[in-house]
């Protein structure tokens, strides 16, 4: 049997922080959806495997921690390909948003409905680039009301203590949000949706297929095809 | 999936082990003393009459009480200074705190509720005897959350009522770390909060004190106590809300639409 061609999508850094954001994100919602839901059948339970009411709180801390780390290593990540290897920030490689991903989502949602054809998209579709900023931006409202809530009494110097109740309704509400997101919108979009179904192995191994890569990032994969050198420098050998 | 099960069944075993806390409301007050159970409790081996100066011993039989009598709360009839003999202390301070002020009509109540003396919070016959902190929190926040259920509900929404509670974390507050039992300070001074606080937090300062802790969803009346910081929390937690449920909704339709269309179009060929 031969095995077909495949292509480097994701390198090893890249793959190693969605790791740790995965056992991040088990870490955060294990340990603070008991206190959250505290009657719920099962809470207490939950709670004592991990220690107690302390014992959860510290492994809430750890996991915020290991998040922190893995938002700075995609910074290094992002930063590299920027400053050097001079990919463009708004070029068509980039995470960043840009007009075609407007265009490409009312396209999609026509499409949804049976009018007109799949828009193709490049190196990183609408969604993928939602799915990547919401987590910077809950990192910033998470991780702010987080630090407030961890220290409170150091918050509270130079803030009124209503700063602390504020802090508990973002904190909250902006988790349960990443957690609907996640277990929803993220899990379908990348694994459960039936061309994909049941898990889209990419972001483990970081390889893709050559079939794939044509399908779901077309223009991506119509570019490389002008520009040999790069096909070769990602075959997977 | 099994070491998920496994996980779950942990879960519940470990919850039933750590004791979800028995009901602890009081038993109804009753004319039947039911001798086993009073000796069991914290009075076991006081006599009758330490508590009922007016009940006679075994010699000389009781007068059967009247009828009008019988009928009515043994809890109203009760005369509680008797208790006043061996718990001075808790006398005292329920003697000088806002119930004991608002039964004598030395202050004006708004609640619905009567205050509360020993009675109310305490059954004298079967009390047991040194209760854990645990114990207590659950019930506390049955007791006092009888006549104060806006308080309950909003403290258990609060993390020390969650931890102390719910899950039985015994370094959290019940009721009676921050107000007392007996004195019932209101701590609506800053610095009375404040000292409280920094029982347990001893590094808080007086912004800290400002986190309301009973934190109420609805919008409050203009002259309610700290109605801006409510009034704040309102409106953020609408828009927020909206926020959440606005972005949820719009990927949810986005996945369904998109679920519909890829099973269509495999199903079509
Ligand atoms: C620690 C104090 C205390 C002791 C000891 C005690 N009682 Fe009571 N008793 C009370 C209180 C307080 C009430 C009022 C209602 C309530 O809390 O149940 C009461 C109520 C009663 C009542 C209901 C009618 C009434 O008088 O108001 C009876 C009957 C009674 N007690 C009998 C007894 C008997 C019999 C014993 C001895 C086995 C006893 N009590 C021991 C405190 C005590
Ligand atoms: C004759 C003395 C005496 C009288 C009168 C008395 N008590 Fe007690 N009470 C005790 C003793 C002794 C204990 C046991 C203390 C212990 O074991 O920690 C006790 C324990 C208690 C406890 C339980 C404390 C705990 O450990 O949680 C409560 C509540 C209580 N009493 C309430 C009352 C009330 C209410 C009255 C009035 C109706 C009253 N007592 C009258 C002697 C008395
Ligand atoms: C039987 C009913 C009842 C029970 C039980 C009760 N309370 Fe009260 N409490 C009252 C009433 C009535 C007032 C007066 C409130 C008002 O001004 O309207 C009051 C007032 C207070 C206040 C002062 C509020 C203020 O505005 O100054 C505090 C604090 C308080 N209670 C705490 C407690 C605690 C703690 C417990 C349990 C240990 C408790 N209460 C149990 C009826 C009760
Ligand atoms: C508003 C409710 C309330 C009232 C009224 C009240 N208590 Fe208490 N009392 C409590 C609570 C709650 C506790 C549990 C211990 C604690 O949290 O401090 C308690 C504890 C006690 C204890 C045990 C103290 C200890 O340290 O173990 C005694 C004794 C006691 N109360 C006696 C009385 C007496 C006597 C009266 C009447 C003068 C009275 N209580 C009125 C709520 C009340
Ligand atoms: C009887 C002790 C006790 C008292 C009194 C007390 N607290 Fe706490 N509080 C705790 C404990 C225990 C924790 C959990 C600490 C931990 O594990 O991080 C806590 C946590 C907190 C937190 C952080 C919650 C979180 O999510 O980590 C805040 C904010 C707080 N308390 C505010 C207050 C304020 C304000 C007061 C005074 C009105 C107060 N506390 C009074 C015991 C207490």
């Amino acid at each position: 049997m031969s095995h077909p061609v495949a292509y480097w999508r994701f390198n090893l850094w890249d793959r190693l922080t969605h790791l740790l954001l995965i056992v991040s994100m088990v870490g955060l919602i294990g340990s603070r959806f008991p206190l959250k839901f505290s009657d719920a059948l099962g809470a207490r339970g939950a709670i004592a495997l991990m220690g107690g009411v302390g014992g959860a709180g510290v492994i809430h801390r750890v996991s915020a921690i290991i998040l922190g780390m893995a938002c700075l290593m995609n910074l290094v990540s992002v930063a590299y390909l920027i400053l050097v290897k001079r990919r463009p920030i708004f070029g068509p490689d980039s995470i960043f948003p840009r007009g075609k991903d407007f265009t490409d989502l009312w396209q999609h949602a026509r499409y949804f409905f049976g009018r007109g054809e799949r828009p193709k998209f490049d190196r990183y579709a609408y969604w993928e680039k939602f799915d990547y900023w919401a987590v910077f931006w809950g990192m910033a409202i998470i991780g702010g009301s987080g630090l407030v809530l961890w220290f409170p009494a150091i918050a509270t110097q130079f803030l009124p203590g209503i700063v602390i109740n504020l802090a508990y309704l973002a904190h909250s509400d902006e988790a349960m949000l990443a957690f609907g997101f996640l277990i929803v919108v993220h899990l379908f979009n990348t694994h459960l949706r039936p061309e994909r179904f049941p898990l889209d192995k990419v972001i483990f191994t970081g390889k893709i297929s050559a079939d794939e890569w044509a399908r779901d990032h077309s223009l991506e994969w119509e570019r490389v095809q002008h520009a040999p050198g790069r096909l070769d420098e990602q075959r997977v050998h | 999936m099994r070491p998920l099960l496994i996980l779950a069944v942990l879960m519940l075993v470990l919850g039933a082990c750590t004791g979800v806390p028995a009901s602890s409301a009081l038993p109804a007050p009753s004319w039947y003393v039911d001798s086993a159970r009073f000796q069991r409790g914290a009075h076991a081996g006081l006599d009758c009459s330490d508590c009922h100066a007016d009940i006679q011993l075994d010699d000389v039989p009781a007068k059967h009480p009247s009828a009008d009598r019988i009928t009515q709360d043994a809890r109203v009839l009760f005369d509680y200074r008797a208790c006043e003999r061996c718990h001075k202390e808790e006398y005292a301070a329920y003697a000088t705190g806002v119930h004991a002020e608002v039964r004598d009509g030395a202050r004006v109540k708004t609640s619905t509720f009567d205050a509360p003396t020993c009675g109310n919070c305490h059954n004298a016959h079967y009390a047991p005897a040194q209760r854990t902190r645990v114990e207590l929190f659950a019930v506390q926040s049955d007791v006092c959350g009888a006549c104060h259920p806006a308080e309950r509900a909003t403290y258990l929404q609060n993390f020390h009522g969650k931890a102390a509670v719910h899950l039985g974390e015994k370094r959290s507050a019940g009721c009676t770390d921050c107000h007392g039992g007996h004195r019932v300070a209101s701590l609506t001074q800053a610095e009375d909060a404040l000292a409280v606080c920094q029982r347990c937090h001893p590094e808080a300062s007086p912004n800290m004190a400002g986190f309301l802790i009973h934190a109420h969803e609805e919008l409050p009346a203009p002259e309610a106590r700290r109605a801006f910081e409510s009034t704040l929390l309102f409106y953020a937690k609408l828009l927020l809300t909206l926020f959440v449920v606005g972005v949820l909704g719009f990927f949810y339709a986005h996945t369904l639409l998109w679920l519909i269309r890829s099973l269509h179009r495999r199903l079509r060929g």
